[in-house]
């Protein structure tokens, strides 16, 4: 097969951009950066009381995977937004694969890993341990199949697979967007809907926010692959 | 675009794996097992029949389930003749008329029942909700594929419509995974009251994402190679 070495022209894009589809880069760090101040804080003190997950019985552990999980997660975060920011990924590549290797190595596979063990054992009933699970098994391997589709140099499966892991990064904030509106509509229904148990409460409310982010995560990472006006040359795909 | 005659299927090959081999008989089965099951307390027309129970304050529930469960079982027999693929590459003329029935007497009006019947959900909001957005995509993923195929858009067509079917088949695999649900769970609640809800939810995510993941993979499998002008 040849391969192409000159640099080919960027083939110009048209000049009105739909308003949605103009830098988007901004409003998402900012939202990133709203996300961390509100979900790292307490962990960094290192002090179980702090933590915002109860406990579950018989693993002592449990805190220590919960840090490990939301630290490295927090690299991933970081790492993605740095990731798909086109500036970045256009003018500076070096920093795209120095930025990669961290996103991979240092955030999503240790953060991932850890979430399937904390997931598993999640206090917020089976629906959010099965969702859970099913996410970080999901995110490790998008993330790995994105990993080894760049080293084998086949750009446009390594875009669909990235795309792919970092909508799934970006699923835990739905996830925490969906539960406190799933708590404001439910709590008065709990005497009533959930016949006043408290358990079956605070299970709707993980099951719906555990759920709601993967499928959020599932569906628009698909809609931005198959985006009509993301018409490619066939040699890119 | 040019449009060619007639493709010449490509010759089975001898050495396909076995889980590629027809498949539409199996399948067939599956639903027949199903609407078996499924069908016969609704055709009686009496509400003391109804698997689900009627939620307060929605007199007409019972209605709306019996006409989910009427167009929803014109639809996955439609959806089976439509998926079979020597009915397909036979019979181009039947796939077009059924694909009306699929689309107008089936999938369309029994997501709308579904969507109704599932915001008076009984087994609790996250199943509610999780049947609301299973309906949502059913509706959307048909209406993509007749679309497209009004269009002649026909590899779209193909990729909506097996999203589609997917969806149709949601129901049918909830049901599949529910005893599973029930028996993993059952130790763990107090009562029916709370047992209920948390399996069917179970349930029904589990089946709800197991297709999603399916039918993309399916869509994404490597060796459906085809002319870069199917695309």
């Amino acid at each position: 097969m040849a391969v192409r070495t000159e640099v080919r022209p960027i083939p110009r894009t048209t000049v009105t951009k739909a308003w949605w589809r103009r830098p988007w880069i901004g409003p998402l760090a900012l939202v990133v950066l709203a996300f961390l101040s509100f979900s790292l804080p307490p962990y960094l003190a290192l002090d179980p009381a702090q933590s915002r997950v109860p406990q579950p019985e018989g693993f002592p552990a449990h805190y220590w995977f919960l840090v490990g999980h939301v630290i490295f997660g927090s690299v991933a975060m970081i790492g993605a937004v740095l990731q798909i920011w086109p500036w970045l990924r256009r003018t500076h590549p070096v920093i795209h694969r120095y930025a990669g290797r961290a996103y991979v190595f240092a955030g999503v596979l240790p953060s991932g890993l850890m979430a399937l063990t904390i997931g598993s054992q999640s206090p917020f009933g089976p629906v959010t341990r099965v969702s859970d699970v099913l996410a970080a098994v999901l995110w490790i391997g998008c993330t790995i199949a994105g990993w080894r589709a760049v080293r084998e140099r086949r750009f446009g499966d390594h875009r669909k697979w990235m795309i792919r892991s970092v909508t799934l990064t970006f699923s835990i904030i739905v996830n925490r967007v969906i539960s406190p509106i799933a708590m404001i509509v439910l709590e008065p229904q709990i005497p009533t809907t959930f016949g006043g148990s408290e358990l079956a409460y605070s299970q709707s409310i993980g099951a719906l926010s555990s759920w709601g982010g993967l499928a959020f995560a599932l569906i628009v990472s698909q809609l931005i692959l198959e985006r009509r006006p993301a018409k490619k040359p066939a040699g890119a795909r | 675009m040019t449009v060619t005659g007639t493709a010449a299927p490509p010759a089975a090959r001898p050495g396909r794996t076995w889980w590629r081999r027809p498949w539409i008989a199996p399948l067939a089965l599956l639903v027949a097992a199903f609407l078996a099951y499924s069908v016969p307390p609704y055709l009686t027309l009496d509400p003391a029949q109804s698997r689900v129970p009627a939620p307060p304050g929605f007199a007409a529930h019972y209605w709306f389930l019996v006409g989910h469960i009427l167009f929803g079982t014109i639809a996955i027999v439609g959806v089976i003749l439509q998926v079979w693929p020597w009915l397909r590459r036979t019979h181009p003329v039947a796939h077009r008329r059924i694909g009306r029935v699929y689309v107008f007497g089936g999938a369309i009006p029994s997501a709308l029942m579904a969507l109704s019947i599932a915001l008076f959900s009984p087994f609790g909001p996250a199943a509610g909700v999780l049947n609301v957005v299973a309906a949502l995509l059913w509706l959307g993923f048909t209406i993509a594929g007749f679309r497209a195929t009004r269009q002649r858009r026909y590899a779209d067509h193909r990729r909506w419509m097996i999203r589609s079917f997917a969806m149709t088949m949601n129901t049918l695999l909830s049901r599949v995974y529910a005893p599973i649900a029930f028996i993993a769970l059952g130790p763990h609640y107090p009562d029916q009251a709370t047992l209920f809800p948390a399996a069917s939810t179970l349930a029904g995510t589990m089946s709800l994402l197991t297709l999603l993941l399916l039918s993309q993979w399916w869509l994404d499998r490597r060796p459906a190679k085809k002319p870069a002008s199917v695309r």
